[in-house]
């Protein structure tokens, strides 16, 4: 924040003046021992779980190891200030952060604290950061639909508002590329996002914001960073923050998705205090409550019923469901997925996105292993269009891998089978899709219908994506009301098939690519 | 500092067990504190410590301390403190030991802080409203800590209730501060 310094003195002097003296009894210990972030306090025998300890410079702690005769705490900052004997008030409070619409393109550390230079953040509400998940009676089921914009994720692996959609695979996969595109894709939508960034490089987190601004994404989006400088402590605590704000979208009849990249590196993060913390160590030296960590976060992201929202508002919204998406990223080790964390994520989780180094470095990006990936409830919310359309290109691709070993005797086949490869070819080609470049769910269907009809069956293999571009800047040019009619109507029947196929016929017979 | 009181209670609540039903708490605590003085002596702990001086001549040296030393039972405690080499603890064992005796007498122990001297009749009406907030009897331990600059800060097992001038003051540097 910039301040001119003839305000300086107005700041001080309002500051004073509406400053607002408190006394009140709180309980105090002090410092009995600092190590790696880890703080032993001696004497606050009435300290809550995850409470919120006051240390000297306005340095803030959390306590997690409540035993006999001293607290354990993590110090959520600085901890090289602090020393023995330093004098420890507990604040009664458990953890908080600023939640709202006014975080809406800001980027905020795990406390929701600007780290952006874009000064304070006026947000009129906080909540905690560990809260209890909707329950029963609140919830309703996953039935609209969120948007990614990618044709091999809405096509094959839909996504519903309130699913929790988990995208996992080896490093250099495009796991981040396709979180990043889904929240590009949120634009004008209403779907607010929250990119949760976990002890990643801090050119990699400025990467990603430079690019949400460059597809004016930002606005819509709040990017909760705790980088690998950040403590343990913040990097653990990070995703919960997120969650915190996310849900204030829910709760108030808004749909909001957040991605969490990358869960591993929060387990690594809670590995690192538990085990300073002195807990005993499990499998893969986990603390035993690793599975706890991820469900009762991700249990979070649910879809909650008008009857919640109202209560949840006071009955200032009503008629009004909220969701909160969650994207989860997890990053595998040599393609390892019965490694612990990530068996226990995949669990968790409504279905997985699975991303793979081979079909990367093929070339084909996203990197989407279409026969692992699932979306367990997804189904239900997937656009009518798209799920009618989509389902010929997952058989096409099914039978393609069945055969894709026969390939090579492509002179020896019959007929059928050889069909079956080259319209397998041609999908896997189809499935391709840059970066950055979201469709629209009219440009998805005629990709996905012309696939099916065999409009691509005569185009050589390498001219699929070019062939794409072009039907989809000529349907927009030529046949705007198509278009318009899809988006719209989101539906499937005759009158739009006919539509298509007029205008696919047109451009096959006059277009260029 | 918290291990030690984690490796002490189990020493000071039989011990406390031990005075309750003897009837003779208060002996046991002048006795406990008494030795908790001659122990943490610094000269006191290089004897302890010392390999060429065993056990026994240890529990006779320190034993000769005592005012009562009669009681069979002080002096059992004192020899176990001893052979389990706890002896050195002798501090916390008669903090757990105290505030064990004052819970068990309704008492409450309250450090008041304070920058000048307080007047007896102010002291007595603090203590009356210390009693009515705490629902027991109220002894009170004044200081005078002249940093304080202006008014009392009342402490009372981790409790603190800060009504200084200096607690206001860096309140407020704070609030400029952000």
């Amino acid at each position: 924040m910039t301040i001119n310094p003839t305000e300086i003195s107005e700041i001080i002097k309002s500051k004073i003046k509406d400053y607002d003296i408190k006394t009140t009894a709180h309980n105090e210990g002090t410092v009995v021992s600092v190590t790696d972030g880890i703080v032993r306090v001696f004497g606050i025998t009435d300290a809550l779980q995850g409470e919120m300890l006051e240390f000297p410079n306005k340095i803030y702690g959390m306590a997690l190891n409540l035993e006999r005769d001293s607290v354990g705490a993590v110090i959520l900052g600085d901890y090289k200030q602090i020393s023995e004997g330093d004098i420890v008030k507990c604040t009664g409070r458990i953890l908080e952060v600023p939640v709202g619409p006014e975080l809406l393109g800001r980027v905020v550390n795990s406390l929701g604290e600007p780290i952006d230079n874009n000064g304070p953040i006026d947000a009129k509400s906080t909540s905690p950061i560990e809260k209890i998940a909707p329950g029963v009676i609140e919830r309703k089921s996953v039935d609209q639909p969120v948007q990614t914009g990618l044709k091999s994720v809405d096509a094959m692996v839909p996504i519903g508002r309130g699913q929790r959609e988990l995208i996992i695979g080896d490093r250099q996969t495009g796991k981040t590329a396709v979180a990043i595109d889904a929240i590009i894709n949120q634009k004008d939508t209403g779907v607010k996002c929250i990119y949760v960034a976990i002890g990643q490089k801090a050119s990699s987190v400025a990467q990603v914001v430079r690019k949400l601004e460059e597809h004016d994404a930002l606005k819509h989006t709040i990017i909760v960073a705790a980088s690998a400088a950040d403590s343990a402590a913040m990097q653990y605590i990070a995703p919960y923050s997120g969650c915190a704000m996310g849900e204030y979208f829910r709760d108030i009849g808004e749909d909001a998705l957040i991605v969490y990249d990358d869960l591993t590196k929060q387990a690594w993060a809670y590995r690192q205090v538990s085990l300073l913390l002195k807990r005993p160590p499990g499998r893969e030296a986990y603390p035993g409550d690793v599975f706890y960590l991820h469900s009762r976060l991700l249990e979070r992201s649910a879809r909650i019923n008008e009857d919640a929202v109202s209560d949840l508002t006071n009955g200032k919204v009503k008629g009004k469901t909220g969701s909160l998406t969650a994207m989860p990223v997890i990053e595998t080790q040599a393609g390892d997925v019965s490694a612990f964390v990530p068996t226990n994520v995949i669990s968790i989780t409504d279905g997985q996105i699975f991303l793979e180094s081979d079909l990367f470095n093929a070339g084909i990006r996203p990197a989407i292993n279409a026969g692992l990936s699932v979306s367990r409830v997804g189904g239900a919310a997937q656009t009518k269009i798209v799920k009618k359309l989509g389902g010929g290109v997952r058989l096409a691709l099914a039978q393609y891998r069945e055969l894709a070993a026969f390939s090579q005797f492509a002179s020896d086949l019959d007929d059928a089978t050889k069909k079956q490869l080259d319209r397998g070819q041609r999908v896997t080609e189809l499935m391709k899709q840059n970066q950055y470049s979201p469709l629209s769910v009219a440009e998805m269907s005629l990709s996905l219908y012309a696939a099916n009809e065999g409009y691509f069956d005569d185009v050589e293999i390498s001219k699929v994506m070019p062939f794409e571009k072009a039907m989809h800047e000529y349907v927009k040019a030529n046949h705007k009301d198509l278009v318009e009619l899809i988006n719209k109507s989101l539906d499937y029947n005759d009158d739009i098939a006919d539509k298509m196929k007029t205008a696919l016929d047109a451009f096959k017979t006059n277009g260029v690519w | 500092m918290s291990d030690n009181y984690s490796y002490s209670r189990p020493y000071g609540e039989a011990a406390f067990k031990i005075a309750l039903e003897d009837n003779s708490l208060e002996s046991w605590s002048e006795n406990l504190e008494l030795l908790s003085d001659v122990i943490s002596d610094p000269k006191m702990t290089d004897i302890l410590s010392d390999p060429k001086i065993n056990d026994e001549v240890s529990l006779n040296f320190l034993s000769s301390f005592l005012n009562d030393s009669k009681d069979a039972n002080l002096a059992n405690f004192l020899s176990l403190l001893i052979k389990t080499k706890r002896v050195c603890y002798m501090k916390e064992i008669t903090e757990i030991f105290n505030s064990l005796k004052f819970k068990h007498n309704n008492v409450r122990i309250v450090e008041v802080e304070s920058a000048h001297a307080i007047a007896p009749d102010q002291l007595e009406s603090l203590i009356s409203l210390l009693k009515e907030k705490y629902k027991t009897d109220v002894k009170a331990e004044l200081t005078i800590n002249k940093e304080l600059i202006a008014g009392i800060k009342i402490k009372s097992n981790n409790e603190v209730i800060d009504l200084t001038t200096k607690n206001r003051l860096d309140q407020m540097r704070q609030q400029l501060i952000i």
